[in-house]
């Protein structure tokens, strides 16, 4: 009777854990999220159906590497943004940014995960350089030395980021 | 050259192919999604680390051949399977630049190109090399 008491008790928690562990969103969990805990985040991914997938296409000049993108909107008091956690191939790892959109223009850039070796890494300071580029105009970076496919990955992340800013701006 | 010589070439031969071709497809299609986006497969490190170890061997057991087996063959200007073992020498040579090639080239779509070209002519090299030692 004991023990089939624990078993009841231990597959009634895993019953309520498991859909709820399903449900954490690792994103939010991220550092940036947690510093603007006083705004009002809203998941809001873009799904490109084949004529945006065309357009996307159209205006980076090649396909996207994924037809989902990882977009929230951030709701604060004194403005509204939107954050997007954009994904890129290096040489052989990916790496991935966090960007910060608010009046179409880069309000901050943050790396999220970096799997290619530490020095090809972009430096904080390189990444806040990044901050207030506008994304109505051609984006320019400054290259790093001796790390040219994260510049170039940096470049590409933001080209679509400034594709979905101008063409798929659709707020929640 | 001896059979010891042969085997050792042979084992590292495949061994070079094998991983090459196993690096290729996983970058290729073996991403696997992660908590932030896609990722590379784990998997890949290992495979680029075994064919990083073996295709150093495999130069070396070329170079080892060279004045015994391919110096020797072609001063004698013995006929018998002289064109595939010339296409070999010229493929290994293809080989070794395009692959030091890779870990240099600042483009990703030269890159892609050399990574093709590298991917054919090994390809080509595994079945010149033992088409070579059965004629």
């Amino acid at each position: 009777m004991e023990l089939l008491r624990l078993r009841l008790i231990f597959l009634s928690l895993f019953l309520i854990t498991v859909p709820v562990w399903g449900l954490v969103d690792p994103i939010l969990d991220l550092n940036f999220f947690k510093n603007h805990s006083n705004c009002r985040t809203l998941r809001n991914y873009l799904y490109l159906n084949k004529d945006k997938m065309n357009l996307f296409k159209e205006k980076l000049g090649k396909n996207p590497d994924s037809a989902i993108f990882r977009r929230y909107e951030l709701k604060c008091k004194n403005e509204e943004g939107s954050v997007y956690i954009m994904n890129g191939l290096v040489r052989s790892h990916y790496m991935t940014l966090l960007i910060h959109a608010v009046n179409k223009e880069v309000k901050d850039v943050k790396l999220v995960s970096f799997a290619e070796p530490t020095e090809y890494k972009p430096k904080v300071n390189w990444l806040q350089a990044l901050n207030g580029r506008s994304f109505q105009k051609n984006i320019e970076i400054d290259g790093i030395s001796g790390a040219t496919l994260t510049t170039q990955t940096t470049k590409n992340l933001l080209n679509q980021v400034k594709i979905m800013e101008n063409n798929f701006h659709d707020k929640k | 050259m001896t059979k010891n010589n042969k085997n050792f070439l042979n084992i590292s031969l495949c061994l070079a192919a094998f991983s090459g071709i196993l690096i290729f497809a996983l970058k290729k299609w073996g991403h696997v999604e992660g908590a932030f986006g896609r990722e590379a497969n784990p998997f890949l490190v290992y495979t680029k680390a075994a064919h990083y170890f073996v295709t150093p061997i495999l130069v070396f057991l070329i170079g080892t051949i060279t004045h015994g087996h391919i110096k020797k063959y072609y001063e004698s200007g013995m006929k018998k399977n002289r064109r595939t073992g010339l296409s070999n020498i010229i493929t290994i040579i293809i080989l070794v630049i395009t692959g030091q090639s890779l870990l240099i080239i600042g483009s990703k779509d030269v890159k892609y190109f050399v990574e093709i070209i590298h991917l054919g002519t090994g390809s080509f090299f595994v079945f010149m090399a033992f088409y070579h030692q059965k004629k």
